[in-house]
């Protein structure tokens, strides 16, 4: 009778336990108008980081996703991201700092300016690589200026020979003061800075369309170059700077034009054999 | 073979305390919390009814119908001249009521330069302004037309202070921002330019050799005051006559030369200091040429900016006393003026 009675206490709990209900959690809000504008937005740049990512714009997509997580704090997905980002933007900085150091030492300053720019669109607070750049441009602006001083004294001299006077004609400003023109490029371009002229050349046209004379002139320091570049055997180059005589010139050249396709065919035959393997 | 264990003794106590417990951890799960599901809705925090999140970066805010960038800037920056900062980092457009605005608290990318390439500020030189166009004098219309391209493309027209300040990689600056400079000082600065740069509010710089002063068509000290009481004009030297600073001339020794170029250095910051209570920091070079020794008697004069007319937009990296400046042409039309305008270079990808 005890042992049974015994049981009855042990039977009521487990029957209580069995019934007993986890408590309800209060139903969430009904989110608002913010709320709604923050998912949409997070959702928004998680899309614009993906979308950096995937270019290699790593800086870009580390900005997006700090943003996705002050957004949505908890999201591990956008943390993990995030911190992917942020070790890609470490790798590239350090690479591209040591090509650019490199190609600094040797003497190739356009692909040092180019590794270093790649460098502070990463990590724009990088001060080697903004060194190498401000000196890179403070050599360029004095070879211009110097072979500017050069042409001011042949053309002084010129104006002393024909005026038969002793010194240049004290100045107020005067038409001289548009020469500067391109003949700095030019040189630049013809001492082997290449891409460094081929801007100048494209800032010149686009500043000067209809200086027709320029352009012609310009365009033939790039055509004869790439001929140059033909002749060393250099054809990929070669046939970068024909057309880009073409472009300068602003006009149909035919010759330049055949130049430029018997170049591509030649390079396409070059490759043929090598796809085939 | 034999077991591990020994077999478990089934006393009525022991089975009496088993079922006891696991009553016990039954009744407990039941009433147990369950534990937060992962965190994936954002984080709302509407203390002023429109924050969204912010940290040390940024601010995260949804407008309201009365907001504007420069608003924003004014209440999360402290400056509506920060406006920029808003509009630029939201894709250039104007703030819509109900929109998501990420403002940057700090901006970490003072240079400008991107995955695509880098900004450029182009400055802009004029020389002379009058009714008869010709290379370097730009009618009323033709400065009108080309301030007003500016003011309706959202150029930010800057003084050339500011210029200084970002190529030390100090401050920040717009996207497409320009600087305007004119030459020399003619007295249709005063009476052609400044009128048309007063109506759209754009500063400017005038570069003066000070022996012009006195001439008929140069400006007076009056005028220029007048000029640099608008706030909107500053006025720096450009030498004492106006000669070339790279030409020694015939038969003048190394040391005439170099007292020569100490004069067109010291003496028209030592005029603009004394006639028009102003401190100069930029130098624009006669006709754009200067060379080492030019620029040592800048740097010793205190000068932090030499300025040439080497055409083309000046990056975070320009060397300060070699800047670009590009001649804006009076024979030239809005197109040329336009194709001037280089804000920014693209570079070669990633």
């Amino acid at each position: 009778m005890i042992r049974a009675f015994g049981w009855l206490p042990l039977c009521g709990l487990l029957v209580l336990a069995a019934c007993a209900e986890a408590p309800v959690q209060p139903a969430p809000a009904p989110r608002s108008a913010a709320a709604d504008a923050a998912a949409a937005a997070a959702a928004e740049h998680r899309q614009l980081a993906r979308r950096h990512a995937q270019v290699g714009d790593y800086a870009s997509a580390a900005r997006e996703w700090h943003i996705v997580l002050l957004l949505v704090p908890r999201d591990d997905e956008a943390r993990k991201e995030y911190d992917a980002a942020r070790a890609a933007i470490r790798e590239r900085v350090r690479e591209n700092l040591q090509a650019g150091l490199t190609a600094s030492r040797n003497g190739e300053t356009e692909r040092a300016t180019q590794a270093m720019l790649r460098v502070l669109a990463l990590d724009p607070e990088n001060a080697e690589a903004a060194k190498v750049l401000r000196e890179i441009d403070r050599q360029r602006a004095a070879r211009i200026q110097a072979s500017q001083a050069q042409r001011a004294a042949r053309e002084s001299q010129a104006s002393v020979a024909n005026a038969g006077r002793a010194a240049p004609a004290p100045a107020a400003a005067s038409e001289a003061s548009e020469s500067y023109d391109i003949e700095q490029p030019i040189e630049m371009f013809k001492a082997g800075d290449i891409n460094g002229g081929l801007r100048d050349f494209r800032a010149f046209v686009d500043a000067n369309p209809r200086n027709d004379a320029a352009r012609q002139r310009i365009a033939s320091v790039v055509y004869d170059r790439g001929i140059e570049s033909e002749q060393k055997g250099a054809h990929e180059q070669a046939l970068m700077l024909i057309e880009q005589a073409v472009s300068l010139r602003g006009k149909p050249v035919p010759e330049w034009t055949a130049r430029a396709q018997a170049i591509r065919k030649a390079l396409a035959e070059a490759r043929a054999p090598q796809d085939k393997r | 073979m034999k077991p591990m264990l020994p077999p478990l003794k089934r006393s009525p106590v022991s089975a009496l305390v088993a079922f006891t417990w696991i009553a016990i951890a039954l009744l407990v799960h039941g009433c147990a919390t369950p534990p937060k599901a992962p965190e994936t809705e954002p984080v709302v925090r509407a203390d002023d009814g429109r924050l969204l999140a912010r940290d040390d970066e940024y601010a995260i805010v949804v407008a309201r119908s009365d907001d504007s960038a420069q608003s924003l800037a004014q209440q999360y920056l402290g400056d509506r001249r920060k406006s920029w900062w808003i509009t630029d980092g939201n894709g250039g457009a104007e703030i819509r009521p109900g929109q998501v605005v990420v403002i940057p608290l700090v901006l970490r990318n003072r240079i400008g330069v991107y995955s695509d390439g880098f900004q450029t500020i182009p400055v802009l030189c004029y020389h002379r302004f009058g009714s008869r166009a010709s290379k370097l004098t730009v009618t009323p219309a033709a400065f009108t037309e080309q301030m007003d391209y500016l003011a309706r493309n959202g150029y930010h027209v800057l003084a050339l202070k500011e210029l200084g300040a970002f190529i030390a990689g100090r401050e920040a600056l717009p996207k497409k921002s320009v600087i305007i400079t004119i030459d020399d000082g003619y007295r249709a600065t005063y009476d052609i330019a400044f009128p048309i740069l007063r109506k759209f509010g754009f500063p400017a710089t005038v570069f003066l050799y000070t022996d012009f002063v006195g001439a008929g068509d140069a400006l007076t000290y009056s005028q220029m005051k007048e000029l640099i009481a608008s706030g909107l004009v500053d006025i720096q030297p450009h030498s004492k006559t106006h000669s070339n600073l790279t030409l020694k001339l015939p038969d003048e020794t190394d040391a005439k030369y170099r007292e020569r170029l100490r004069r067109e250095v010291d003496t028209p910051v030592d005029v603009i200091r004394d006639r028009l209570a102003l401190a100069s920091y930029a130098y624009a070079y006669p006709y754009g040429d200067v060379n080492e020794l030019a620029v040592d008697y800048l740097s010793r004069k205190g000068l932090s900016l030499g300025l040439t007319v080497t055409p083309g937009g000046n990056g975070f990296f320009a060397y300060q006393y070699m800047l670009r400046r590009t001649m804006i042409f009076g024979n030239e039309d809005l197109e040329a003026f336009k194709a001037k305008l280089q804000t920014f270079v693209r570079t070669a990808g990633r």
